[in-house]
């Protein structure tokens, strides 16, 4: 567990994303559940990482401590050099806005918008203009293959460019890291296919790191690293 | 009902950066618009009404052949209305008043949203 964030030590690249001695406790009632046990972890600028493990293992928990979403018991998250812990909600919001991208395994578009609405909005949130904004989010849906739905609302859309568009609302504010939990995990064979493909390509196109939860092993042997996590422990995996 | 309908898409906006400010302001704004048009199309109504309602009730009386207030009986057969334009401004004032007011409770429930559990229950 501590071992692997020695292994990427060797790189001299500062760690984008960095958790130490991360635990998280869950209390139920008068019961405790420890979810993660002093998990360590560092990402360097463009690296992929997979981590796998059996379904209430505490992957989705890590990728929340991760993503600033909850809060740990226990230990710290280092994004940018700051202490994830150390900041309040709306400033952890600014740096999720900042240096963060989510994709989950539903796409979680809004239904009411258009795509390019969609990839548009977290640059409006971040104070972009509209116009800036718009120009940006059409060039990020050229990228993912989208170049011709940008009009096209969710509804209209398959299941593998909703997950496309839902890629490019990750990639548009130009992340440290963008965090992926099961993003394959709702499409068919072959989409899950092109879906890997093309996270591929924009993770070696762009520099940033990719940390993806994922029960694919096929999905997971594609990454640069791979992890498991087994009774709340980060192992090599 | 609409912050329950909406849980997923306030998540994703935290998600995103999205402030509960941001969160609040955008179910205030959108449950004080539909009381602003609420409003609008119910003094227009309430206009119309008063202005024609004594040509409504003779209508309606005909339409059932009977004398809703017969001046046997009362000294006034039929209905009288007066508009008054301060009544209409006071009642749009009290109207989006009320439907500001309610936007609270849901915008504050909204801005409390936590998108970790939300999303993770999608």
């Amino acid at each position: 567990m501590n071992e692997e964030s020695t292994d990427t030590s060797v790189t001299p690249q500062a760690p984008v994303l960095e958790c130490r001695h991360l635990s998280k406790v869950y209390e139920e009632g008068p019961r405790k559940v420890q979810v993660l046990v002093d998990v360590n972890l560092q990402v360097v600028p463009g690296e992929q990482v997979a981590i796998v493990g059996s379904s209430g293992s505490g992957k989705t928990t890590l990728l929340n401590l991760l993503g600033g979403l909850d809060l740990p018991t226990a230990g710290q998250v280092i994004i940018a050099g700051r202490d994830m812990a150390g900041l309040d909600e709306k400033a952890r919001g600014e740096f999720r806005n900042r240096y963060l991208g989510f994709v989950y395994q539903f796409h979680h578009l809004l239904g009411e918008f258009t795509a390019l609405e969609n990839v548009c909005m977290p640059l409006l949130i971040g104070g972009m203009a509209v116009r800036a904004a718009s120009d940006k989010a059409t060039v990020m849906l050229q990228r993912v293959g989208l170049a011709e739905r940008l009009e096209h609302k969710p509804s209209e859309l398959s299941g593998g460019e909703r997950q496309r568009v839902a890629i490019a609302r990750a990639l548009v504010t130009d992340p440290r890291c963008v965090l992926l939990d099961e993003p394959t995990g709702n499409l068919d064979r072959h989409t899950a296919l092109e879906i890997r493909r093309l996270m591929l390509q924009l993770n070696d196109s762009l520099s940033t790191s990719f940390i993806v939860v994922t029960h694919d092993e096929s999905l997971a042997a594609s990454m640069n690293r791979k992890l498991s996590l087994e009774d709340g422990k980060l192992v090599d995996g | 009902m609409v912050v329950a309908d909406k849980g997923a898409d306030i998540a994703i906006l935290r998600t995103m950066g999205a402030s509960r400010r941001t969160v609040m302001g955008i179910f205030v704004v959108q449950g004080f618009i539909a009381g602003i048009i609420g409003t609008v199309l119910g003094a227009t109504l309430g206009v119309l009404l008063t202005l024609n309602i004594s040509r409504i009730t003779a209508a309606i009386e005909q339409l059932v052949n009977l004398t809703l207030s017969p001046d046997s009986i009362y000294m006034i057969s039929y209905l009288q209305s007066e508009l008054r334009w301060i009544d209409v401004l006071v009642v749009c004032f009290a109207a989006l008043l009320i439907s500001f007011l309610a936007t609270l409770y849901p915008a504050w429930r909204a801005a409390r949203v936590q998108p970790a559990a939300v999303l993770r229950y999608e």
